[in-house]
């Protein structure tokens, strides 16, 4: 078994493709997202002071919390407020930052001479709207409530020490890792019984003294450097050319490892087992838009790309969650949960594996 | 010589499909087997089944006394496979193909190293050791093919095609290097499509149709069961005058001539299979004055063989 998982490693060491998926593409993909991510936290530009010309309703709908809103900002210098009449809205625009208006309980935001402010103060009326989202939302179901809700950000937001800044490259190697798993990990194992079977080697193997078990066992294990550079690749990029903190301590991040590595077993599992099974159908085109799928309707390229009620057991969503859970939160129970199931699903996979080369063999 | 391939009433089915129907034959040690059939006939099946890739429905198949099915990995270990596809990974060197596939084997070490190089020196690949298939010539990666099926040193070689699209020269070397195995002891099982070369280098050969066998033996055993004569055509110049028909009378009368009769300037006889010393006949014409200007012995070969007992040519 040993010269099976030997000659697995040197056929991923030396064939170009397989080079390139497993190191080269989640090397330059992290460099790539690295680099555009990593001034997004930063301001590129000066925005200035904000001068608001506001109009408001009388008596309408939401019209004193409104105004209310708008002078506080003024109290605290975020913006400068100045009250027009509703005719003179159209020219306010062009001397002031922006106008805005609330009519009909709604929020109209004109363009003012500046790009930049103008987003500026779009940003703080969705800020309203959210706050005020929420206390009508609250009304809706029981007025008397409003009383016990908390008013400032202050009062409700408890804040949480995470021990260092966060980058938005934290969230994006963790959502990588698991991307590089999903694909090259299930790509990988299907590619090991394909090429086999292009190589026509396989049936050379099959009339060896070395049984199907054992060609099938070395097989995986022989892939199991394939997933451990994956990981290590994308979790290493990361750490030492963008700074990106996975975990605070070296057992979390080993946790973490275990985690990914465990994942990419059983995922890898999964598509050499597909590859014994359907051999004449080529993997690339039913697996990767299955784990694009996947991963698209876990978050992984976009955290709001979810359906509710189906995406929290899509298992790249699970893989997340636990991964953020250890990351931020330094919470390991979900992680332990995920590795020990994954290991348990690789062994299950095992034994299918080794039946199905076994059954095939008797009905041939 | 000693039976060492012995299949006994092998059946195998598909299904309601019959793929071999009850065949029984031997291979003797030391002896090239060749295994005729035309596409379908259970050729493939019959050698996937002795090579223990598959196993049989009914019946029994030994090598060296080893049942194929009760001790497959010990009988695995004295077969060495020569698959019609290349069977060879691109990315290894051409030596290292064959250390591959000789490990298979439990080869290892300078064991291994020294059967690789015998294998690639047997099969004219020594300078080439270091390159990779996708480097070779057409004819060159059929001999790697063949390397990586013998470095083990395999009592019993099963060859399917080798010899598949490769140049002339290739396929001298390749019949040379099978008749050389079979000097060394090796029992070779052989099938190609190319009749001239089942002629030239099997000691014995089956035709297999339809699941069945249709004839086993030498070359001439197989001859004798469609036919038992050949034909001799003399060329000579009759005279003006010459009683023909007198002289045809006389050699139609000679021992082992089954039928003469002449057809212009040629004189056909029909004689026996056995047959071999035509003296006597030319001696019988040369006395009558005439000249001896030709003389050619048609029998059938393989090829007509084939076709006789399946109905069907090869390909």
């Amino acid at each position: 078994m040993l010269h099976i998982i030997l000659n697995e490693m040197r056929s991923f060491f030396r064939n170009g493709s397989t080079l390139f998926l497993s190191i080269v593409f989640p090397s330059l993909l992290t460099f790539i997202l690295g680099t555009l991510l990593e001034d997004v936290q930063k301001s590129d530009a000066v925005v200035g002071d904000l001068n608001v010309a506001y109009c408001v309703e009388e008596g309408g709908y939401q019209s004193a919390a409104f105004e209310e809103y708008i002078l506080a900002l003024d109290e605290e210098k975020v913006i400068t407020a100045e009250k027009v009449t509703a005719d003179k809205l159209g020219n306010a625009a062009e001397n002031y930052s922006a106008a805005v208006e609330l009519k009909g309980g709604e929020i109209i935001v004109y363009k003012g001479r500046n790009a930049i402010q103008n987003r500026t103060v779009r940003a703080l009326m969705d800020g309203y709207n959210e706050n005020a989202g929420a206390y009508m939302s609250v009304a809706a179901v029981d007025p008397t409530l409003l009383s016990g809700v908390k008013l400032s950000d202050e009062e409700y937001v408890e804040q949480k020490d995470f021990g260092r800044t966060r980058t938005m490259m934290d969230y994006y190697a963790v959502a990588m890792t698991v991307v590089i798993i999903f694909f090259g990990s299930s790509m990988g194992g299907a590619s090991s019984y394909s090429d086999e079977r292009s190589f026509n080697t396989l049936d050379r193997l099959s009339f060896s003294p070395v049984s199907r078990t054992r060609v099938f066992f070395g097989k995986i294990i022989g892939s199991l450097p394939v997933v451990l550079i994956q990981v290590g690749t994308v979790m290493i990029v990361s750490i030492l050319f963008f700074g990106v903190h996975f975990c605070d301590t070296l057992g979390g991040n080993l946790l973490l490892f275990a985690m990914f590595v465990s994942v990419s077993l059983t995922v890898l599992a999964v598509g050499v087992l597909f590859g014994l099974l359907f051999p004449k159908i080529p993997a690339m085109p039913v697996i990767m838009p299955i784990a694009w799928v996947m991963l698209f309707f876990s978050g992984a390229f976009y955290s709001k790309s979810t359906i509710d009620g189906i995406s929290e057991y899509l298992p790249p969503k699970l893989l997340l969650n636990a991964a953020f859970d250890l990351t931020v939160f330094s919470r390991s129970e979900q992680a332990i949960s995920v590795t020990l199931w994954s290991l348990g699903i690789f062994a299950v996979l095992l034994a299918a594996g080794w039946a199905c080369v076994n059954i095939r063999r008797r009905n041939a | 010589m000693k039976d060492y391939l012995k299949v006994d009433g092998l059946v195998k089915n598909y299904g309601d499909f019959c793929a071999v129907d009850g065949i029984s034959f031997t291979v003797r040690e030391g002896e090239i087997f060749g295994l005729l059939g035309p596409n379908g006939a259970g050729k493939s099946t019959t050698m996937n089944v002795i090579s223990s890739l598959i196993e049989p429905t009914k019946g029994n198949v030994s090598i060296d006394g080893m049942d194929i099915v009760r001790e497959r990995e010990k009988a695995r270990r004295v077969i060495g496979v020569v698959p019609q596809d290349l069977a060879l990974y691109p990315f290894l060197t051409a030596e290292e193909n064959v250390k591959f596939f000789a490990s298979l084997y439990g080869l290892k070490g300078k064991a291994l190293s020294l059967a690789a190089g015998e294998a690639l020196e047997f099969v004219g690949l020594s300078d080439r050791a270091r390159v990779r298939p996708k480097k070779m010539s057409g004819g060159m990666k059929r001999r790697l093919n063949i390397a990586c099926g013998i470095a083990h040193h395999p009592k019993l070689i099963i060859m399917d095609e080798p010899t598949v699209g490769v140049d002339a020269q290739s396929r001298e070397h390749i019949l040379g290097s099978i008749k050389t195995l079979r000097e060394r002891g090796a029992t070779v099982i052989y099938t190609s499509h190319y009749m001239n070369e089942v002629e030239d280098i099997c000691d014995r050969i089956a035709i297999i149709d339809r699941g069945k066998f249709v004839a086993c033996g030498t070359e001439e055993e197989l001859i004798s069961t469609v036919s038992d004569s050949k034909a001799l055509k003399i060329s000579t110049e009759f005279r003006a005058g010459f009683p023909v028909s007198e002289l045809i009378g006389e050699l139609s009368r000679l021992p082992d001539v089954k039928n003469a009769r002449a057809d212009e300037n040629t004189i056909i006889l029909e004689v026996g299979n056995t047959c071999k010393d035509f003296t006597l006949y030319l001696e019988h014409i040369t006395k009558r004055g005439l000249p001896i200007c030709g003389l050619t012995s048609e029998s059938m070969n393989l090829e007509d063989i084939f076709i006789a007992l399946t109905g069907r040519e090869l390909r």
